[in-house]
C-alpha cells in the first residue's frame, strides 16, 4: 500500500481529545547542552506534568534546544532528560509517547494534508490508520476539502495545523510544540489554544514554546521562563506576570511644562527618579508600572500640565527577562 | 534488529525526488548520452577501420566517469540532504522508525533511482554502441573489441556501472549526512578528486570509487576475453 491508497471517505463520528492512558512527566535533571563553545542550555532542572506548560523566553534563549533535548534529537552534554520514565536520547520508542510539532513549517509540500498525516500514521504502525487520521484531521479542523489538496497550496496557519494533526495522529501523551502560533490568524490561534486546553485538561502533557507574553498568558497556567539558556522563573503565570508589571520601568514623557511635572512626580512614591532631557521632555524611572500609570494623568491634571507623549523606553522582552533573572 | 526498508519512507522519498524539477535535471544527462550514442552510431561506420573507437570513449569517459557520478550526486544528495536542509526530516525522525532504517531506505531508493537514470541508459548505450561491432582496436587503443552481433560484450560496463551506482549512492548519502554543503563537497570530489588528482597521482586511485569501477569493468572485460573465443580484451578509455 502506498501513501496514495488512502480512502477518501471519513468516519462519521470522531472522538476528540480522548483521556490519556496515564499521565506522563517530562523531567530534566541538571541538563546542559553546548554547541561548540556556546552554552545553549545551562544547568536546567524542571519537572513538567500533565496540563499546558509554556516555555517563555526571547529568541535565542534556548527554548528550541530544550524542546529538541526533550524530543530526543539532541543529547544532553550533561544531565538527564526523561519522558514518561524513559530516556529521550537514542530511543526511537519514545515517539510512541511524544508528538512533536517543529517550528519550521517545512512539511512534504508535494503530499496532500491527508497523505502527510496518513504517512505519519503508517510510520507509527497504527492498527486503524483511517480512523486515526480522520480523528487527527477533525481535531485541527482540517477535515475539509483542504485535506485532499497539496500542502504547498496551504496557508501558513493550515500548514501549522496539519503538522499538529500529524503529531497527534498516534494519540501521544506528551505533545511538544515549538512556536506553534507563528503565522496563524487570530481565529486559528484561538482554535489552537482551545485544542491545547482540551488536550491539557484530558491529562496530556503539553509543552509549547513562545516569545510572546500574551500567548503564554492566555494558554498556560504554568510557565517556565528561559533566558540565556537558564531557567529564570518557574511556576504560576500570574505570579510571574506580577513580577513583570511591578518591575521598574523607564518612560519618556513630553508635556506642556516639563519642569513643573518633574517636581510633582518626584514627590510620588511610585517614582524613583526624574531627569530633564536636554532637548526637552522628561525621563521618568517608575518603581511600580501599575501605580505610576494611574498617577501620571492625575498629577498632570492637578498641576494643569498637558501631556503630549508618554512612551515606555524599555519594553523590550529582553529587558523584561533580564529583570526576571535579577529577581 | 532494525528493519532495512520502510515502504512509506521510500514512497515519500521517491515522490520528493521525482515530483520536482529535479527529475528533469536527472533525466537530462542520460538523454544526452543516448542521443550522442545514437548520433555517432548513425553517422559513423564502426567497422570501417577509420572510426576512432568512440564506444569506449562514450561509455567510459561519458557514461561511467561523468554521467554515473553526476547522476548519483544529484540523487544521493537529494534523498536526504534537502529534507535535512528544510528540517522536514524531523517528521520522519519523530516516529518510532529507527534512524538506521531511514538511512538504509533512502540508500536503497537512491541506488535504485541511479540504476534507472544512469545504469539503464549506459546499458542501452552499450548495446547500441557495440552490437554488430567486429574486432577493431582503433588507432588509440581505447576501444572495446566485442564479438560481432553479440551484445553481451557490454557486461563489464553494465556490472561496473551497477556496482558504482550503489557505492556512489552510499558515499554521497553519507556526505549529505555529515556536511551541510553536500552538493559542493560531492562536486569537488567528482571534478577535483576523481577527474584530476587521481589521474595525476597514481596512489590516490586507491581512494577513488570511479577507479574501482573502471577496474571492475576492465577486469570483467578481460575475464570475458579469456573464456570467449574472439573476445578481444581491450580496455576502457580513461
Amino acid at each position: 500500500m502506498t501513501i496514495d491508497d488512502i480512502p477518501a471517505q471519513r468516519p462519521t463520528a470522531v472522538p476528540t481529545a480522548a483521556p490519556v492512558a496515564g499521565p506522563a512527566e517530562v523531567v530534566l535533571d541538571n541538563v546542559t547542552h553546548w554547541y561548540g563553545n556556546v552554552v545553549a542550555v545551562n544547568d536546567i532542572t524542571m519537572t513538567i506534568g500533565p496540563g499546558v506548560t509554556g516555555l517563555l523566553g526571547p529568541n535565542g534563549a534556548g527554548k528550541s534546544t530544550l524542546l529538541h533535548l526533550v524530543s530526543g534529537f539532541l543529547a544532553p552534554s550533561r544531565g538527564t532528560v526523561t519522558v514518561a520514565g524513559q530516556t529521550a536520547w537514542h530511543n526511537p520508542g519514545i515517539y510512541k509517547v511524544i508528538g512533536l510539532v517543529p517550528e519550521r513549517d517545512s512539511v512534504y509540500a508535494f503530499l496532500t494534508g491527508r497523505q502527510f498525516v496518513t504517512a505519519t500514521a503508517k510510520l507509527h504502525k497504527l492498527p486503524d490508520i483511517d480512523t486515526a487520521v480522520a480523528r487527527a484531521m477533525h481535531m485541527v479542523e482540517m477535515d475539509t476539502e483542504a485535506a485532499d489538496r497539496r500542502i504547498d497550496t496551504y496557508s501558513k496557519g493550515m500548514r501549522q495545523r496539519i503538522k499538529v494533526a500529524a503529531a497527534l495522529v498516534h494519540e501521544p501523551r506528551v505533545l511538544l510544540l515549538d512556536e506553534p502560533f507563528n503565522g496563524m490568524d487570530p481565529r486559528q490561534r484561538l482554535h489552537m489554544m482551545d485544542l491545547l486546553h482540551r488536550l491539557g485538561d484530558s491529562g496530556h502533557t503539553i509543552v509549547f514554546s513562545s516569545h510572546i507574553l500574551e500567548e503564554v498568558e492566555r494558554l498556560s497556567g504554568t510557565v517556565q521562563v528561559i533566558v540565556a539558556g537558564r531557567l529564570a522563573a518557574s511556576g504560576d503565570y500570574r505570579r510571574i506576570r506580577r513580577l513583570m508589571t511591578s518591575r521598574p520601568h523607564v518612560f519618556q514623557v513630553a508635556s506642556s511644562d516639563d519642569r513643573t511635572l518633574a517636581a510633582a512626580l518626584i514627590g510620588r512614591p511610585s517614582v524613583n527618579g526624574v531627569e530633564l532631557n536636554p532637548g526637552g521632555g522628561l525621563e521618568v524611572r517608575a518603581g511600580d508600572y501599575g501605580t505610576f500609570s494611574r498617577e501620571l494623568a492625575a498629577v498632570a491634571r492637578e498641576r494643569g500640565v498637558r501631556l503630549r507623549t508618554v512612551l515606555p523606553a524599555d519594553e523590550s522582552l529582553e529587558s523584561v527577562f533580564t529583570y526576571l533573572v535579577a529577581s | 534488529m532494525a528493519t532495512v526498508f520502510n515502504p512509506t519512507i521510500a514512497a515519500i522519498t521517491l515522490r520528493g525526488l521525482l515530483g520536482r524539477r529535479r527529475s528533469l535535471l536527472i533525466a537530462l544527462p542520460p538523454a544526452l548520452l543516448l542521443a550522442l550514442t545514437i548520433g555517432l552510431r548513425v553517422t559513423t561506420d564502426i567497422n570501417s577501420g577509420r572510426d576512432f573507437g568512440w564506444p569506449g570513449v562514450v561509455l567510459g569517459q561519458i557514461g561511467l566517469v561523468t554521467l554515473l557520478p553526476l547522476t548519483a550526486m544529484i540523487i544521493g544528495t537529494s534523498v536526504l540532504g534537502t529534507e535535512v536542509d528544510d528540517s522536514s526530516i524531523l517528521h520522519l525522525l519523530a516516529t518510532p522508525v529507527s534512524r538506521a532504517t531511514v538511512l538504509t531506505t533512502k540508500w536503497i531508493v537512491a541506488s535504485a533511482a541511479t540504476l534507472v537514470f544512469a545504469v539503464v541508459p549506459i546499458t542501452v548505450a552499450a548495446f547500441i554502441g557495440t552490437s554488430g561491432y567486429v574486432d577493431n582496436p582503433g588507432p588509440f587503443d581505447m576501444t572495446f573489441t566485442p564479438v560481432k552481433g553479440d551484445a553481451s560484450e557490454a557486461i563489464g560496463v553494465i556490472v561496473a556501472a551497477a556496482v558504482g551506482a550503489v557505492v556512489y549512492s552510499a558515499f554521497f548519502l553519507f556526505l549529505s549526512v555529515v556536511t551541510k554543503r553536500s552538493v559542493a563537497v560531492t562536486l569537488i570530489y567528482i571534478l577535483v578528486w576523481e577527474s584530476l588528482l587521481t589521474r595525476q597521482v597514481s596512489g590516490l586511485r586507491l581512494l577513488s570509487i570511479g577507479q574501482y569501477e573502471l577496474g571492475l569493468a576492465d577486469g570483467l572485460w578481460d575475464s570475458a576475453a579469456a573464456v570467449v573465443p574472439g573476445f578481444g580484451g581491450g580496455h576502457l578509455s580513461f
